[in-house]
């Protein structure tokens, strides 16, 4: 191991959360002035790993080595001072402050007497820094007025202030248009040619491939292997992260011939989208693609009637739908992007998750029936072979593939006629993907209709009937999804030449 | 390998775990019990010291006929535990029930049947608490600032109904309801009217959190609103009832301090909504919201009063009894973490040798 | 100025120059020299007590407790001064100083230390200081006549028609807006309110800031205690800076500070001291009838938080739809 000269290397880390291993003696040798992917499903340890080795997190042995300092167990600060930063997904910045507030907040406060610094100072080496990544946005904007991935630029000037020697991007596509995505990738490649050292976390195989210079792969908290990516494929790293085949599953599309169960015609929700119109057929998944931030959440959310409308009409059943719960009682569900936030009380029992939308069924008068709601539960935690130990486990305590099926199961005791998707196997593992892919085709061939807003192109291909694509809050275009591939969609998702805007 | 029951766990290392989960969801249920725990042993320790204080402390008779006070308050904490469940709060209670009083004095004053006139103060808590309501799940305002202005526009109502006047001549059988015992039980061993209706109101609300599913839509609206809208809950409206229902306990627990003390002026209970919003976090009701149990508001109303009384028969003055409280308070937060702290410690460094 | 009085506080700012205007026009007396004066020493107290609560409100916190702690300060000065007349000023200062200080370390260790919720830590030693201050005084009263002639002078001789009270006021402000405005160290307490894991995950001592805000929040009711007892000579114990905390909370509320941190200004902060202050005086010289003004304050309070609501929710909706074209195809890269 004669590269451990000057580059990162991670030797016999581990670490358990309440006794749970995390990281079992995980050694990675990052050279400097490279590209190194971590990849692995979600609970592999990528993220404690980078947050050891940003001072986040303590191991609980092992050795963090950068130039000769051991950085384990040590602090935040401990780790900033010989150059590591983080840049998570969650861009780490304060809404209320300006871009030059947030890009020097951390800075020490130096001298004897703890000097405070003069903020407007600085201003110019801040230009010079958010020049230098391409970022035009006013010094003295406040952040939460600007775009996420200008926030994530603002995130990097603000680690790049100090001497930059390891940058650590954990997932910082995930919410990010692919323009937005060769920006940072461009940012990332002239960072390396200047010699910083970074370790990128991501799940999309192809951003992968395109910015790797090695990949390391891990599971269940240990270090398959790690390989350059030219010497490598998409198959060859599923398998490795997985450590079985996993069949691919293309489904042929085109099954629209079933009655029109839901009609939008005209609708639009202040700040998100407008005039978007479309009819949605029994036993059909109709995807929604879109970029980022093209009103495709918003729209389903208004749909569901828990977002405010100015104009248009839902009706579903012959009955319009303009509160949340004309939509419930036409048979709606709603599965949210962010299981953790919208989708679940994951402080709350996997029961009371259950019975929340189902009220009316487990209770009389008003009054709650335990053994009804402990049969329901019991009921769908079986048939969504969702894996707990029973209804009063906390989601928290889940997977993230299992509370998604603790998410969808709230819907499914009752008659559901469209069930909407947002984002079905966003941070879901490649196994409980399939589980749930298989779920939704099972419900579609019992005559639901599911409409699917997806960012994760194979998934909308492979699963749409037929695809409606969004940009900027307008619907652009409809594909049969036998015939869409790729390059269609993104053709009316980013307006890109040659698309009948 | 299919995603295991613990996110980042490979399947050997779950069996290993399956206890420990295992008895999770069962202290979630204890949750309840655990939260009264500090309350029920500053009972006891109140009541051995008020016991060696003095051989009188533990008469049954002179404790519960010290009562009325109390109950007030309970009314006031029963349907708090709601609004702070709900993750919210409302520090108008007590102007709340200011306004309540005075216009039941107003009303007998202006010759309405007492009955009416009470009936009338509970209705104005109830209207005063559905404005809070509106301001806070309506409107959208942070509840501690909506009810801190109507805390001061309530008081000032009251200001304005009752000027500096006194107003009391109550009837016979509406005074000292709090010296009222039931069911031919002697000076001895009462049954103080109060006591029975704080019991009763506590079993109701019990019923209510517990059993209902309202109290199923308090719970999880307090631990996360979004997801609780997000499967089809009006949240807002939850809130609104709550709201109202603690506008309520504040009318009633008007009619009870105006029998009390058999007069009515516009500072009546002021400040009263400090105990109350102690008496609900000493019971382990979350301040975030979320969690908390009646059961355990109860339990910390018997403690203050236990305490109260124990170091009222030492002679210890008002104030410092309130420093008391306040320090148990702050304890009943402290202690409990610490110990799950040291604790974590402890099992960090077993694992470790 | 323009900066002075940007967004939300130019809002407080037309509040402010309408109570003045009308009562104004409805009482000539009200716009003389002297009454603007009177208005200001009758604020002074209110004033330094809400520049520390907006400090600590910008953090996420809050501290009901202030009330009792210039209490405690108020009550420690009189009694020194009482006991020992031969004390010089500035040690009397220093005392009160020390003991308010003492007092917002120990919230702020129960807040950043011991993790206990700033409302239940603070509304605990609300009535822990409380019950101190009857203990050190043994329930009693320091009567005006054993305050020093220095003390009492801080607020009633007038420096060229300017009270000390006025003066400290404006010190206060002063170093404050420094502060927070122009220094990190000011930043931060906006930053630790504003998103605390980041803070904490971009290394910022957010204990130190935390004890740091509550302790100065202390020294300023400590500074209050001392204007207190200046301003009113009597110390009782049972009045003492009863309620304090819920006006100084108002004037922070009613200045434009966000209760959940984050934001807040000292411009917004003098400006909501202002609207309480021209209200309550401006109520008492047009002889409105005292027990009006307590719903006044509470009206007003209400109309600015919910005005102050309506205008976030109307800016947030802008700066969604600019935002959302901010998304757009950018051929540039």
């Amino acid at each position: 191991m004669g590269e451990t000269t000057a580059g990162l290397a991670c030797s016999g880390v581990n670490k358990a959360f309440g006794g749970v291993p995390v990281l079992v003696d995980v050694h990675l040798n990052v050279r400097p002035g490279e590209i190194h992917v971590l990849l692995g499903e979600n609970g592999a340890g990528k993220s404690t790993l980078v947050k050891i080795v940003a001072g986040l997190v303590a191991p609980d042995s092992g050795s963090i080595v950068l130039d000769g300092h051991d950085l384990a167990g040590r602090s935040v600060a401990a780790a900033q001072s010989v150059g590591v930063a983080l840049i998570h997904q969650e861009p780490r910045l304060f809404p209320d402050l300006t871009v030059l507030e947030n890009v020097w907040i951390d800075e020490p406060s130096r001298g004897r007497f703890r000097r405070s610094i003069n903020l407007r100072s600085l201003g110019d080496r801040t230009r010079q820094l958010l020049d230098q990544l391409g970022c035009r946005v006013a010094l003295d904007a406040r952040v939460n007025s600007l775009s996420v991935a200008d926030q994530q630029l603002v995130d990097i000037a603000s680690a790049l202030r100090r001497e930059l020697r390891v940058l650590i991007v954990d997932e910082p596509t995930a919410s990010l248009t692919p323009s937005e995505v060769q920006v940072l990738f461009g940012v990332l490649r002239s960072l390396r040619d200047d010699g910083v050292t970074i370790i990128f976390i991501g799940h999309r195989l192809e951003e992968i491939m395109s910015i790797g210079d090695r990949i390391t792969v891990l599971r269940d908290g240990c270090v398959v292997c790690t390989l350059a990516v030219a010497d490598t494929d998409e198959d060859e790293l599923i398998r490795l992260m997985v450590g079985r085949d996993i069949e691919s599953g293309i489904r042929t599309g085109g099954h629209t011939s079933g009655d029109v169960i839901l009609t939008v015609s005209g609708l639009s929700s202040p700040g998100a989208f407008a005039g978007v119109g479309f009819e949605v057929h029994r036993g059909e998944v109709l995807g929604i693609g879109g970029l980022v931030g093209a009103g495709r959440t918003e729209l389903l959310e208004t749909i569901f009637g828990v977002r405010r409308r100015t104009h248009g009409t839902v009706v579903a059943g012959g009955h319009h739908i303009v509160r949340n719960a004309d939509a419930i009682r036409a048979g709606l569900g709603l599965v949210p992007e962010d299981r953790g936030v919208n989708g679940l009380v994951v402080t709350r029992p996997i029961r009371e998750n259950i019975v929340a939308p189902n009220m009316r069924t487990t209770s009389r008068r008003g009054v709650r029936r335990r053994s009804r709601e402990t049969d329901l539960a019991a009921r769908l935690i079986d048939r969504l072979r969702i894996k707990t130990l029973g209804g009063d486990q906390l989601p928290n305590q889940l997977s993230g593939g299992n509370q998604q099926k603790v998410s969808v199961a709230k819907w499914m005791a009752k008659e559901l006629t469209v069930l909407l998707v947002d984002e079905p196997t966003r941070g879901v593992d490649v196994g409980a993907k399939a589980e749930i892919h298989g779920l939704l085709r099972e419900l579609v061939a019992h005559g639901t209709a599911v409409i699917m807003v997806s960012s994760d192109m194979r998934e909308l291909l492979s699963m749409s009937d037929r695809i409606v694509v969004m940009r900027e809050g307008a619907l652009t275009g409809e594909l049969d999804g036998a015939t869409a591939d790729e390059e269609s969609v993104l053709r009316l998702a980013a307006g890109a030449p040659g698309a009948a805007a | 390998m299919d995603a295991g029951i613990v996110s980042s766990t490979a399947p050997s290392s779950a069996a290993v775990t399956t206890p420990r989960h295992a008895a999770r969801p069962v202290a979630g249920r204890l949750d309840g019990v655990r939260g009264v725990l500090p309350a029920a042993c500053v009972i006891i320790v109140a009541l051995v010291l008020g016991a060696r204080s003095s051989t009188h402390f533990l008469d049954a008779g002179a404790l519960l006929l010290h009562t009325g006070r109390y109950v007030e308050i309970g009314l006031l904490a029963l349907a708090l535990t709601i609004v702070i469940i709900n993750g919210d709060i409302d520090l108008s209670v007590a102007s709340n029930v200011a306004v309540s009083a005075a216009v039941l004095a107003i009303a007998y004053r202006g010759g309405a049947p007492i009955a009416v006139a009470c009936m009338l103060a509970v209705l104005t808590g109830l209207v005063l608490g559905l404005v809070n309501g509106v301001l806070v799940a309506v409107i959208g305002l942070p509840s501690l600032v909506a009810t801190l202005g109507t805390l001061a526009a309530y008081r000032g109502i009251s200001e304005i109904l009752l000027g500096s006047d006194y107003i009391g001549d109550f009837p016979d059988s509406f005074a000292e309801a709090d010296r009222v015992t039931l069911f031919g039980t002697s000076a001895q061993r009462p049954l103080p009217l109060p006591l029975v209706v704080l019991l009763l109101t506590a079993a109701a609300f019990g019923f209510l959190l517990q059993r209902t599913n309202f109290g199923l839509r308090c719970l999880l609206t307090g631990s996360n609103s979004a997801a609780t809208r997000f499967s089809g809950i009006s949240t807002w409206r939850v809130r609104l009832q709550a709201f109202a229902l603690s506008g309520m306990m504040a009318g009633a627990a008007a009619v009870l301090i105006a029998s009390r003390l058999s007069s009515v002026s516009a500072g009546i209970a002021t400040g009263m909504e400090l105990p109350a919003i102690t008496v609900v976090v000493l019971g382990g009701t979350s301040i975030f919201g979320g969690r908390g149990s009646i059961l355990g508001t109860v339990v910390a109303l018997f403690a203050v009063m236990a305490v109260r009384e124990a170091l009222a028969i030492n002679n210890v003055q008002g104030e410092t009894q309130d420093a008391v409280i306040g320090l148990i308070l702050i304890a009943s937060i402290l202690v409990p973490r610490t110990v799950t702290r040291l604790r974590s410690r402890l099992v960090r460094r077993r694992v470790h040798t | 100025m323009k900066r002075f009085l940007q967004q939300r506080n130019l809002g407080i700012f037309a509040v402010v120059v309408a109570l003045f205007a009308v009562f104004s026009a409805i009482e000539p007396l009200f716009a003389t020299a002297a009454n603007v004066e009177r208005i200001l020493r009758g604020i002074g107290i209110l004033f330094v007590l809400a520049i520390g609560q907006m400090m600590v409100v910008a953090t996420r916190n809050i501290d009901l407790s202030i009330g009792s702690t210039l209490g405690m300060s108020a009550m420690a000065l009189a009694i020194v001064a009482k006991d020992h007349p031969s004390t010089p000023l500035v040690v009397l200062i220093l005392i009160a100083l020390a003991v308010g200080t003492l007092a917002g370390v120990l919230n702020g260790v129960l807040v950043a230390i011991a993790e206990v919720p700033a409302i239940i830590a603070t509304l605990g030693t609300l009535a822990v200081y409380r019950g101190l201050v009857f203990t050190i005084s043994d329930s009693g009263t320091v009567e005006a006549q054993f305050i020093p002639r220095a003390v009492k002078r801080l607020a009633i001789t007038p420096t060229r028609n300017i009270s000390w009270l006025v003066i400290t006021g404006l010190i206060v402000a002063v170093i404050a807006w420094l502060v927070t405005q122009r220094t990190l160290t000011g930043r931060r307490l906006f930053a630790v309110g504003s998103n605390p894991d980041a803070a904490r995950a971009r290394g910022l001592p957010v204990t130190g800031i935390t004890i740091g805000v509550f302790a100065a929040m202390g020294a300023l009711a400590g500074l209050a205690g001392v204007l207190y007892v200046g301003q009113y000579g009597t110390v009782n114990a049972s009045s003492v800076g009863i309620g304090f905390e819920l006006t100084a909370i108002t004037a922070v509320v009613v200045g434009g500070t966000n209760i959940f941190g984050g934001s807040g200004s000292v411009v917004g902060t003098i400006l909501g001291c202002l609207v309480i202050g021209l209200l309550d005086n401006g109520l008492k010289v047009l002889r409105v009838d005292s027990f009006w003004q307590q719903a006044a304050e509470g009206a007003i309070i209400l109309v600015a938080v919910v005005a102050d609501t309506l205008i976030r929710r109307r800016q947030e909706l802008r700066r969604a739809l600019s935002r959302r074209s901010g998304v757009a195809w950018t051929p540039a890269s």
